[in-house]
């Protein structure tokens, strides 16, 4: 029975896809598109499956390079903007003075896109990983400080009295009381800082990388007018992020869920 | 008291709801007949089928079996001819208590002016002179609800269906609404379905009480209250009544407890 | 207008650390502890903001141009991403079709497809416009579709029971229910177009446009004209958000309470 469920939501869930797909196609094979501007999905595919097997001239296989490139540069630039983001949101939670501060600079600093950013950083830090991965931090790193903030400062009162009455110390305080019931909050910001810093990160790839990453791949392909590779790119782009959202979804049902922590969503 | 003409009249109703996995038998056989301008007050153990009953009367959903007669021709789908008063309020958020009053006036057309001033009639009725141009979050619970009903009323179908439209209040807010409720309906005349799960509430208000079994619901007995208006919570006459319908309901509760037990 | 004391307090408050940081900031850059190659001081990003702008308006200029492409595709993914999601809302198969198709494009970042219109639609204008469209379009889609289909059933239901014909239930239920998720859909959707705007002039404009002027100055490695640029996207951003869709919220959902307000 369960089987069944799990078989028709796959189905409804593909079966649009699908249409789409071969409506696509036969619109394109009847040559009412401009081949050299609109690829078929069987050409891009034919060209992902391609770029998945071939190796470039120092032997490493290309679209695995690519993706392995703006994933470890998400990573470093997520480890980053947590370390960071957790550590001043939760000084700006415990401190009226050190929120007040912060909350200002945050609210002007955080609408500028992390692209805007990449031109400077790459006069300060020059092409490659080192710009491509600090304004990934950098735009990863707003969501993540101001959600752990709102997050501390949302603890109840009553629930630190509470563990003091019991005899508790700070450090219990913090690690028993104030960090879980403000997990919700900063799973919040992790999610958000995540999504953020990978959009970033494929922006920046275009602009400052210089041989690798999906965002480079996409980019490049543009001066050798190859649009089944764009497409291939954007198709990968988009089931990555998918997976990665999968991922954080189990591992909320994991945790902030079974703990009854959930909170509303905003996009 | 003589008895009025049938209103409305449920026969053999059987609604399945249908969950993929799980199939809910809400009402099974449930037959019941309600009579002109007369006060029938529901009560029955929780998930026996009253809101269910009434969400069929009302139009909202369709009966698996069954029909049900409204002055004798079956019935389709939601009308004017009903006013409905839910458990929660459910007021239009973005209407003030005299847009959401007015509301049925405007679906039927009635000019504005005129419109307005039926809409005022009924905010003086409820009790909400002044607050006439408040929006529903301003309100304290008793005063939505007290609006939910105006809304049912001003456009004065012929009959109104409650689904404990008291529940959520507190007891003094409750009791005020009942004597008002019972005042606006001796006013209007109207045929009244009213569910509840209190069964002093049900003998203050009802001229006939019907009690129903634990889910699938069913009619479990009928019991007419022949006290004259207004009731008094202590009369010997009223105690006795009160404590038929308890029997009468007592065991169908252990029941839904036994049955909630197994789940 | 004139504006309470806890009003221009609070102002105070919000750009008195704003003002620290700049005056810190730039006594380093006073004491030559900051590299005026990489960092330029606050007052000299001033001064290029005033050169950039008089006696020849370049800036405004440049504004003006990045404004122009933003209320093109902002507009159209509005008013399009509105009525999609508000059929996604209100038709079961159409939105069966389309969730899944708006599922996988929803997480696909706008600037990817950049690249894809300069090939398809050429460097300039359209491609920028079609990036600004596409960062807000799904997100627009997403919020109003969710919107409506989550509207309780029973302010459906009350307006069915007085007779509402379907264009008003469209007309004064569905699309008053689903404005909050409308206007956070909009707001929200103005960062995301504000930022494929930027990014999209980066790579696709020939001439004029915010991003355009932030991404040229690389060539002469003119930090200050890029710090220019930030201050006016920063700016540029909070002014659109606020001024514009702030005001509508107070208008709607925020007098409705809806939404709580912001404090
Ligand atoms: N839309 C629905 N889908 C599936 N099951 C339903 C639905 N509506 C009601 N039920 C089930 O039908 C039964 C009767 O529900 P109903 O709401 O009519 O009970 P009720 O007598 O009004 O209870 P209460 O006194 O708690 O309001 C319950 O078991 C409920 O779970
Ligand atoms: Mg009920």
């Amino acid at each position: 029975m369960n089987a069944k469920r799990l078989a028709e939501t796959i189905l409804y869930f593909f079966f649009p896809i699908f249409l789409l797909l071969i409506i696509w196609e036969a619109i394109s094979r009847l040559e009412m598109l401009n081949p050299a501007l609109i690829s078929r999905p069987t050409e891009i595919f034919t060209a992902l499956w391609k770029l998945l097997l071939k190796t470039s001239l120092s032997g490493q296989p290309i679209l695995i390079t690519h993706i392995y490139f703006s994933l470890y540069r998400l990573f470093f630039s997520f480890i980053i903007a947590v370390a960071i983001g957790v550590g001043l949101g939760i000084l700006m939670g415990r401190s009226n003075k050190i929120y007040w501060f912060f909350e200002s600079l945050i609210t002007v600093a955080m609408p500028i896109p992390g692209i805007a950013w990449a031109p400077i950083f790459m006069i300060w830090l020059g092409f490659g990983d080192p710009t491509i991965i600090t304004v990934g931090a950098l735009a990863a790193f707003f969501p993540i400080v101001y959600n752990t903030a709102a997050g501390v400062r949302s603890v109840k009162k009553e629930m630190i009295w509470a563990a003091q009455s019991m005899g508790a110390d700070e450090k219990t305080i913090f690690f028993k009381v104030l960090l879980p019931s403000s997990a919700a909050f900063i799973f919040t910001g992790f999610k958000l800082g995540l999504a953020r810093g990978w959009r970033t990160i494929i922006a920046v790839e275009m602009i400052a990388a210089s041989l690798w990453g999906l965002g480079f791949m996409i980019f490049d392909a543009r001066d050798y007018l190859q649009p089944s590779i764009i497409y291939g790119g954007i198709i990968v782009l988009a089931a990555l992020y998918f997976f990665i959202e999968s991922l954080i979804k189990l591992i909320e049902q994991k945790t902030i869920e079974k703990w009854g922590m959930v909170r509303p969503e905003v996009v | 008291m003589r008895k009025g003409r049938i209103k409305l009249k449920a026969i053999n109703i059987t609604k399945i709801f249908d969950e993929g996995k799980r199939k809910v038998a809400a009402l099974e056989n449930f037959n019941l007949e309600v009579r002109e301008n007369e006060f029938t007050v529901i009560v029955g153990p929780t998930g026996c089928g009253k809101s269910t009953f009434l969400y069929l009367v009302a139009g909202f959903e369709e009966p698996t079996k069954g029909e049900i007669l409204l002055d004798g021709k079956p019935l389709t789908k939601p009308g004017p001819d009903r006013g409905f008063v839910f458990q929660e309020p459910n007021l239009y958020p973005w209407r003030t208590v005299l847009g959401n009053i007015m509301f049925g006036l405007e679906i039927m057309g009635v000019p504005k002016e005129d419109a307005v001033k039926k809409a005022m009639y009924y905010v003086n009725m409820v009790g909400l002179k002044g607050f006439e141009n408040a929006y529903p979050h301003t309100l304290s619970g008793g005063m939505k609800q007290r609006v939910g009903i105006a809304r049912a009323l001003a456009y004065n179908p012929e009959i109104l269906l409650m689904d404990e439209p008291f529940g959520a209040l507190d007891a003094q807010t409750r009791k005020v609404m009942q004597q008002e409720l019972i005042k606006i309906w001796e006013r209007a005349k109207k045929t009244v379905v009213f569910v509840t799960h209190s069964v002093i509430e049900a003998v203050y208000l009802a001229d006939t009480i019907v009690v129903m079994t634990a889910r699938p619901g069913r009619v479990k007995g009928i019991i007419n209250v022949n006290l004259p208006r207004p009731r008094s919570y202590t009369d010997e006459k009223y105690l006795s009544i009160r404590k038929k319908v308890l029997s009468l309901l007592e065991e169908e509760v252990t029941k839904t407890l036994a049955i909630q037990r197994k789940l | 207008m004139v504006f309470p004391i806890s009003k221009i307090v609070k102002v105070l408050r919000f750009l008195f650390p704003l003002l620290i940081s700049l005056a810190i900031w730039e006594l380093l850059a006073t004491f030559h502890l900051l590299d005026p190659k990489l960092v330029p001081s606050p007052s000299r990003i001033t001064l290029t903001m005033y050169s950039l702008t008089v006696p020849q308006p370049t800036l405004l200029v440049y504004l003006y141009r990045s404004i122009y492409r933003f209320t093109i595709g902002y507009g159209l993914g509005a008013i399009l991403g509105i009525g999609v999601g508000i059929l996604m809302g209100i038709n079961k198969h159409f939105y069966r079709m389309a969730s899944p198709i708006l599922s996988l494009l929803i997480s696909v970042p706008t600037i990817a497809w950049v690249p894809l219109f300069l090939i398809t639609v050429g460097i300039g204008d359209e491609t920028i416009i079609l990036a600004i469209f596409l960062g807000c379009f799904f997100a627009i889609v997403y919020n109003t579709m969710n919107g409506i289909r989550s509207i309780n059933k029973e302010l459906i239901w009350a307006s069915k029971i007085m007779g509402a014909k379907k264009t008003t239930i469209f007309s004064k239920v569905l699309l008053p229910g689903a404005s909050v998720s409308i206007i956070t859909g909009l707001r929200l959707a103005v960062g995301y177009s504000w930022r494929a705007l930027v990014g999209a002039e980066m790579l696709a404009s020939i001439s004029g446009g915010i991003g355009y002027l932030v991404y040229a100055a690389r060539a002469f490695n003119a930090v200050n004209i890029m710090f220019t640029g930030l201050v006016i996207i920063a700016l540029g951003g909070l002014i659109i958000d606020n001024l514009v869709l702030g005001a509508l919220e107070k208008k709607t959902i925020e007098k409705w309470g809806m939404i709580k307000k912001r404090v």
